[in-house]
């Protein structure tokens, strides 16, 4: 127990500080980027080994729905030959995989001109409000910064951070993600923007004309420029969905509506992704130069 | 002078299997849909148990490490950190020591005020992080609150059995 009347050192605490301080301006400065890079890299091996056990002991709480059911798939698994138990849920696992790429594969059908580079999830950000994953690739297979990453059902986000062997993906439902969009039916345009909370998104200025309708599907519009926080230059090509209209926000006060969209991708389960490598965007940059 | 301490060399491996936890187990088992900061109760706890100064040391690690595998600014977290353990750490000894009702309380501070400062800190770095509110904030105070518990118990026994105390008679 510590004495109460214990002289408290503040200096060790304002040191403290400093240091954290200077730590930050030496990352904003991009001084940190090597050193942190040597530092980040061993580590992708021991969360890809933890993130893969703890997926399948997660898979199997998941499975018995009652402990009636589960009872009983414990009494027939206890009859059976243990190594019989192990080839199960081999093939059980396999079998999930052999889906999840099967999907994945027939999204890349949709889309023969993007390539596409596969990627397993090996951690999610350790911050409360920050909203992005870590993937098993990086620059040794071709990944770079900016480029788009999706799931079998949709776009999942885009790369922010690489190192040889690890990249960080910022998802769409981050607050700093920023996409254009382009609505299925209405064929209206807007900004999608993450919430953070709450696992959605919202798409904002949309023209005011248009008419959204609850469950219209929102894809990306292929159009450039920087997002809202300046952190990525947006890198996302056309016809990548997003996700779906759930509700419509509109106001005739007001100049533009917006909506709620639910992602397509399912964020909160990501296991294996595709990483874009070659997504062809409309190249805005010769009205940036024009500007000048 | 900055005084060091031995538990860093506890903190250091530590922190790291805490961060290995929160970035690839944790997620996996969301609890009333929220992933616990293990980062910070682990912290906290300690803070409470040995004092301002070695809870600062603890949270300056425990941010680090967070940052680490955060995309966020690197040091934020650790700044952040060391400030939550040190007000409740400093509020425990000014208040009184008591290991029962106090941790939870201060623990429930501690995410109000860790929470609070991450979305300010995120909001003047140009991050657009939301503050999190109503039932959310509710539920995340009420989780960090109950399961402080299991992490202080679990270190006070550490410490008991690494650091043991005389007693005089």
């Amino acid at each position: 127990m510590m004495p109460t009347e214990q002289r408290v050192h503040w200096r060790t605490v304002i040191t403290l500080l400093l240091i954290a301080g200077g730590l930050f301006i030496l990352d904003a400065r991009g001084d940190l980027e090597a050193p942190l890079r040597v530092v980040r890299g061993p580590w992708e091996g021991i969360l890809a080994f933890v993130s893969a056990q703890t997926d399948k002991v997660a898979e199997a709480l998941q499975g018995p729905r009652s402990l009636r059911e589960a009872q009983i798939q414990i009494d027939v698994l206890e009859q059976q030959i243990d190594e019989l138990e192990r080839e199960n849920e081999l093939l059980q696992e396999l079998r999930g995989e052999n889906e999840l790429l099967r999907n994945l594969y027939a999204q890349a059908l949709e889309r023969p001109d993007i390539e596409r580079v596969l990627a397993n999830v090996i951690a999610r950000d350790t911050s409360p409000t920050f909203r992005s994953i870590l993937i098993d690739i990086g620059t040794d297979d071709g990944i770079f910064v900016g480029m788009p990453v999706e799931d079998a059902q949709g776009l999942v986000g885009q790369v922010f951070r690489t190192t040889s062997n690890m990249s960080q993906v910022i998802l769409v439902t981050d607050n700093t993600s920023s996409i254009p969009g382009r609505l299925a039916d209405s064929r209206a345009t807007g900004i999608v923007h993450g919430t953070g909370i709450g696992g959605v998104m919202v798409m904002e200025w949309i023209d005011l004309d248009a008419t959204v309708t609850v469950g219209e599907v929102v894809a990306t519009s292929g159009l450039g420029g920087s997002d809202s926080g300046g952190l990525l230059i947006n890198r996302f090509p056309s016809d990548l969905l997003l996700g779906r209209v759930v509700e419509v926000q509109r106001s005739e006060a007001e100049l533009f509506q917006s909506a709620i969209i639910q992602p397509a991708a399912d964020i909160n389960n990501l296991e294996i992704v595709f990483v874009l490598t070659n997504a062809p965007v409309v190249d805005t940059t010769i009205f940036e130069d024009n500007d000048e | 002078m900055i005084i060091f301490y031995p538990s860093l060399y506890l903190a250091v491996p530590l922190f790291m299997f805490v961060m290995v936890a929160q970035a690839s187990i944790l997620p996996y088992f969301p609890l009333l849909g929220f992933v616990p900061q293990a980062g910070l109760l682990v912290a906290l706890s300690w803070g409470l148990l040995r004092g301002v100064e070695e809870g600062a040391w603890w949270g300056f690690l425990a941010g680090l490490a967070i940052d680490l595998f955060s995309y966020g600014p690197f040091g934020v977290s650790a700044a952040i950190l060391v400030l939550v353990v040190v007000i409740a750490t400093y509020l425990q000894e000014v208040v009184v020591t008591e290991r029962y009702v106090l941790p939870s309380l201060l623990a429930m501070g501690a995410t109000l005020f860790y929470y609070t400062m991450y979305a300010l800190m995120g909001r003047i770095l140009g991050y657009e992080t939301v503050f999190v509110v109503g039932d959310d904030l509710l539920t995340v105070l009420f989780l960090h609150g109950f399961l402080i518990m299991p992490v202080y118990w679990t270190l006070y026994g550490i410490e008991r059995a690494l650091w043991p105390q005389s007693v005089e008679l």
